[in-house]
């Protein structure tokens, strides 16, 4: 049983007159690009929400988002739809904010919070996927942060937001092998990393 | 999870912890998507800023170009006005009438 969609994608977003605000923002319009500002951002924060780890980082981040947007407002020609091409941009900002930030090399069962730990356990011990815990949130964060930034961001867009990988190529310029490769990678590492905290966690 | 991808097995763990987050969100909805207060007036005021800037450094460039480009207009001016060679030669000497 699949989960359904959560993150709509670009093409979901209705375009509602974009070239007329782009008009009048190129022309130094304040209201319009304010107007622009507050109709893109409820995408843009669910794009910064699902690839970052600190919700503290999450307006410095969005902001970062804006100030590129308007910065190559110029250089869209409308080739693709605007909340498209501004997703490209969050995407891609958000990829460089985590390349940024230092890889965990290692994710021990002393690091996880007791809520965390038994989230782990009873996930393990859930039959089913639609069986498993909630609120597994800040696990699920811990365990990335085990990844390098491409790792993460691809599996952050296959099996947390469910993008197809036609998509994530759309979003990222990477391949589709490239995806495929790291996603494979990602998944074994992530196994790899669930089955010493289960085996630690268990009493000796 | 992805169908582009071969499907792990139901049973395996980051399976189900994706699982469990997806599930986590969805309970949790789509909440305070909308633009803190003066967010939008904070980037118009940091994208203004940054035309303005980007303007006057436009305006220095082109007038330091134009200075340059004055100087050696006058540089050449003066130099295609200065006296030919020929006319600071000796003037020639001055004869003499004998009685």
């Amino acid at each position: 049983m699949r989960v359904k969609k959560m993150q709509p994608t670009p093409a979901d977003i209705p375009d509602a007159g974009w070239d007329d605000v782009l008009t009048r923002v190129r022309a130094g319009s304040e209201t319009a690009a304010r107007d622009l500002v507050d109709r893109l951002y409820p995408h843009v924060i669910r794009i910064v929400r699902s690839h970052l780890p600190r919700a503290a980082d999450e307006e410095d981040l969005s902001q970062e988002i804006f100030m590129k947007i308007f910065s190559r407002l110029d250089r869209f020609r409308g080739e693709v739809p605007l909340p498209h091409w501004v997703a490209r941009i969050a995407v891609n900002t958000c990829y460089d904010r985590l390349r940024r930030q230092k890889v965990r090399p290692e994710l021990r069962f002393a690091d996880l919070s007791e809520d965390e730990a038994d989230f782990l356990q009873a996930t393990m011990t859930a039959e089913t996927e639609e069986s498993a815990p909630r609120e597994g949130a800040g696990m699920v964060e811990k365990l990335l942060a085990t990844l390098n930034a491409t790792e993460q961001t691809v599996l952050r867009m296959l099996d947390l937001d469910q993008k197809s990988v036609k998509e994530i190529c759309d979003l990222t310029g990477w391949g589709a092998s490239k995806i495929k490769v790291t996603a494979m990678r990602a998944r074994r590492k992530l196994a790899e990393t669930l089955r010493k905290l289960e085996s630690s966690s268990q009493p000796a | 999870m992805n169908s582009d991808l071969p499907t792990p097995p139901a049973d395996a763990p980051w399976e189900k912890v994706a699982a469990a987050t997806r599930a986590d969100r969805a309970a949790r909805g789509s909440a305070d998507e909308q633009a803190p207060f003066g967010f939008s007036t904070r980037i118009v005021a940091a994208w203004q800023e940054i035309r303005r800037n980007e303007r006057a450094a436009l305006w220095a460039k082109w007038s330091l170009r134009a200075a340059f480009c004055s100087m050696a207009i006058a540089a050449l001016v003066v130099a295609l006005q200065r006296p030919e060679r020929n006319d600071t030669a000796l003037l020639p000497l001055p004869a003499y009438e004998l009685p």
